[in-house]
């Protein structure tokens, strides 16, 4: 078992980063926090990982794991109903902030279905390459292009002319 | 930083407080992840809440003499529930129950929304389901299909078919109705335990026969009102503002507006003197936690009903 300091500078290191990409995949930010929580205690009880320039992928691989547990999992399934995590980006960020950074497209990226979501998750915020989505998420790179295309078609029936634009000159 | 990502980092927003909120959780030995806030719609502990007084209020034979409507609860959708919890529930199990308020609750509201003038589309629901399962299954290959299928019979013990065509439609329909009451509030306050207290006494009929087809038994309690601990954060008059679970030091970070912006927030009317009750200091409510209004399925709930703290 590691000591306490070293997952606090793990926590330090990649916190932020673990909890943005739970938040991505769940759209709730307290579910995110949850999630992030286990994923940390699971490897501070469990630290077999020697490699620890590769840490962040690793940690991300089990945050993305747990997150899809949690949505295949009755709670969110059927209790999780409402549209509030919309709601929640705008009562919970500032307002000029959002304006200026385009959120029209976080909003329609996050609305994505989870499989095609991530895989735009992946391409843009990660910045993968489709070889290496592939590789992270257990896929074959046709798969993973199958649904990009999928992922922009839906994206560019819910975006404004100029965020389409944005999104598909990227 | 590309346009996409710069978007979904504001969406995400400065994550630095949640990150020391995890770091102070797992530091301080809460190792265990914390319970879901229990405010929002359809908490255990609302289900629970409600499941014990609708026992105790059929049982007592309080609506037994009522007229019923004409209502049949869903009996296929209530099995695929009692399938999705995986364990064994037998006969007289609190499973049973809460599943089965679960539908209640849901129902009730349809058909309350229903009397508002809301008007159910029932080709659009059956519609969004289509499209939902459609995009579901979309781009998967006949290998990955099938073994989705097997995980998702390992897992929740029915296939997804069952799941696009009876358990999503249900959620659609609530949904909308949920939707169209936040967007209609009606002009006197009614709570949610006022829509579901008068759904089951027009419907107690239904509603004891098929508790006596699925061997669905009360539980050996008569209360609905539930204890929380919580933190107060502001007194005003008689309503109690409070967080629940949230860290001391970060709620005196907070600003009023982020704190009501918070899941984790909500309000109660206390009935009495609340002077003794100070902002800062950790208290029991016991209260009902169905007893807010109807229009705020989607916001901080303002609970009306109770009935007392320590």
């Amino acid at each position: 078992m590691m000591d306490s300091l070293e997952l606090e500078q793990a926590v330090d290191e990649y916190g932020e980063h673990l909890l943005k990409m739970a938040f991505f995949y769940l759209r709730d930010r307290e579910a995110a926090k949850d999630i992030v929580q286990d994923v940390f205690i699971s490897y501070y009880n469990n630290p077999n990982y020697e490699e620890q320039g590769k840490l962040r992928a690793y940690l991300t691989k089990m945050t993305i794991n747990r997150c899809k547990d949690y949505l295949r999992s009755w709670s969110f399934r059927h209790l999780k109903l409402s549209k509030n995590w919309i709601d929640s980006i705008h009562t919970e960020q500032d307002a000029l902030i959002l304006q200026e950074e385009r959120t029209e497209l976080a909003v329609a990226v996050l609305g994505l279905p989870i499989k095609y979501r991530e895989i735009i998750i992946f391409y843009y915020y990660e910045e993968y390459n489709m070889r290496e989505i592939a590789a992270f998420l257990h896929l074959s790179e046709n798969t993973v292009k199958t649904r990009m295309i999928k992922a922009r078609k839906l994206l560019k029936d819910q975006l404004t002319d100029e965020n389409w634009e944005v999104l598909s000159d990227e | 930083m590309n346009e996409v990502k710069r978007s979904l980092e504001a969406a995400a927003g400065n994550v630095s407080g949640d990150k020391e909120e995890v770091k102070h959780r797992i530091l301080s030995g809460r190792r265990e992840p914390k319970r879901r806030n229990p405010f929002p719609f359809v908490a255990t502990a609302i289900v629970l809440a409600a499941v014990m007084f609708f026992a105790f209020n059929i049982f007592t034979g309080e609506f037994s003499d009522k007229q019923s409507g004409a209502y049949e609860i869903d009996e296929t959708y209530y099995d695929l529930l009692l399938l999705n919890e995986g364990l064994e529930h037998p006969p007289g199990s609190i499973m049973r129950y809460n599943l089965l308020l679960q539908v209640l609750y849901a129902d009730s509201l349809i058909e309350y929304a229903k009397t508002k003038g809301y008007k159910e589309d029932a080709k659009a629901i059956e519609e969004e389901a289509k499209e939902q399962q459609q995009t579901f299954y979309d781009g998967f290959s006949a290998e990955e299909l099938q073994s989705l299928e097997q995980s998702q019979l390992e897992t929740f013990g029915y296939t997804y078919n069952e799941y696009f065509e009876h358990i999503i439609p249900q959620t659609i329909r609530y949904n909308q109705a949920v939707n169209w009451l936040v967007k209609h509030p009606p002009e006197n306050m009614t709570t949610h335990r006022e829509v579901l207290d008068s759904f089951m006494q027009e419907h107690d009929k239904e509603i004891v026969s098929f508790m006596k087809k699925k061997q669905i038994t009360t539980p050996s309690t008569d209360t609905n009102y539930v204890d929380w601990e919580v933190l107060v954060t502001s007194v005003e008059e008689d309503t109690v503002s409070a967080v629940y679970d949230l860290d001391p030091e970060l709620v005196n970070s907070m600003s009023p507006e982020q704190l009501e912006a918070s899941n984790q927030f909500a309000r109660f009317k206390v009935a009495g003197s609340v002077e003794q009750i100070k902002p800062f200091s950790t208290v029991t409510i016991t209260y009902d936690p169905l007893s807010y209004p109807i229009e705020q399925a989607e916001q901080s709930k303002f609970f009306q009903d109770v009935t007392g703290w320590k």
